[in-house]
């Protein structure tokens, strides 16, 4: 079987994947413009026949945190992420499919982020008047439809997003793992503001109250907050996002109209 | 159901902190969380597996001067409302 290499990066954080060509040439051709050739973590992908078939989609494996170490099993997948030794491995049956591999990769992006300091962060990141707002919500809260609302406006994902800290604040970054393509032209830009969507009649800001976004944000952090040993390190990144940076409930309707009230309230 | 003989205690792996005077509690396994303000906050922290709800609600009843029923009411309640959420945990009866 042909084994292929390729890496990957995400705002400065490289992961290099390996495995048959059939699962990793895929990887490069979609993810083509993030390619890179610095060192990084490292995950290893391998077919295994020996595992019973997938009865359902990997997604729906929940981390386990082991020694401080990551796994993800269900019948078909054998996941372990070694933060420490920079590694991760998944075997797998031969009939896993693209966005099983995809899964376990971003899972795996997910510790390496935060153990840089970062945050991977469910929200769509939308850049407008050269500042990045993060749209973030429970799922079917309207991120993917605030982003293709946004028309004209670079997208960094709908999905999403990675939080890096800079000398000047918080920035944005894109990432490859959203269902929308990602800008191609802006790969980042400065957090102005944390949204939380709300379908509503009408468009307003208003201003969420800390603890709750606190809270949520913590439950959109991927992985992480379902390990107790990084959890409280989470929440305290993320306090510190909210003291520099606003939070609003964005309350939108199916139009582009709420960019005209977040430029009256925060342009 | 919780009653006033039980001593809870905070789940394994659950992470609270403030936050502009509420306690935001998350809930590792569940990827969940839960807001308290002030009382409620002051009443997690006291379910440290040592102390039962009734000795809880004497401690609230005291500090803030309210009827000790209204103390042992409220305390139930949340204790209820925690344990449905999986934050807290029966220490023993």
């Amino acid at each position: 079987m042909t084994e292929f290499n390729w890496t990957f990066a995400v705002g400065g954080l490289s992961l290099s994947l390996a495995g048959p060509a059939a699962w990793v040439e895929p990887f490069a051709r979609a993810w083509a413009s993030w390619a890179d050739e610095s060192l990084g973590w490292v995950v290893r992908l391998v077919q295994d026949e020996t595992l019973p078939a997938p009865q359902k989609p990997f997604f729906g494996a929940r981390p386990r945190f082991v020694d401080g170490r990551c796994l993800l099993e269900v019948p078909g997948f054998a996941g372990e992420i070694a933060p420490e030794d920079e590694t991760a491995r998944l075997r797998a049956h031969p009939a896993a499919e693209p966005g099983d591999l995809a899964y376990f990769v971003r899972t795996a992006f997910a510790l390496q982020a935060f153990d840089a300091d970062t945050l991977l962060f469910h929200a769509a990141g939308v850049v407008h008047r050269d500042a990045a707002y993060a749209l973030f919500g429970h799922s079917g809260s309207g991120k993917t439809t605030a982003s293709r609302l946004s028309s004209g406006k670079p997208v960094l994902s709908d999905d999403l997003v990675l939080l890096r800290p800079s000398v000047s604040g918080w920035e944005v970054w894109a990432t490859p793992f959203g269902r929308q393509r990602a800008s191609q032209q802006v790969r980042s830009a400065p957090l102005r503001a944390l949204l939380r969507l709300v379908q509503a009649p009408e468009e307003r800001l208003e201003p969420m109250p800390r603890a709750a976004a606190l809270g949520e944000l913590a439950a959109n952090s991927p992985v992480i907050n379902a390990d107790p040993v990084r959890s409280a390190a989470l929440l305290a990144r993320w306090d510190g996002v909210l003291r520099s940076v606003p939070v609003y409930f964005l309350h939108f309707r199916k139009s582009n109209a709420f960019w005209e009230v977040i430029d009256a309230q925060l342009g | 159901m919780p009653n006033l003989d039980d001593i809870l205690s905070v789940a394994p792996g659950v992470i609270s902190r403030e936050s502009d005077g509420e306690l935001v509690v998350v809930l590792p396994e569940q990827g969940k969380f839960v807001v308290l303000n002030g009382t409620g906050a002051e009443v997690f922290q006291l379910l440290d597996g040592q102390r039962s709800l009734s000795e809880i609600a004497v401690v609230l009843s005291e500090r803030y001067e309210v009827p000790l029923e209204q103390a042992q009411t409220d305390v139930l309640a949340l204790a209820r409302k925690l344990l449905d959420r999986g934050a807290v945990r029966v220490s023993s009866e």
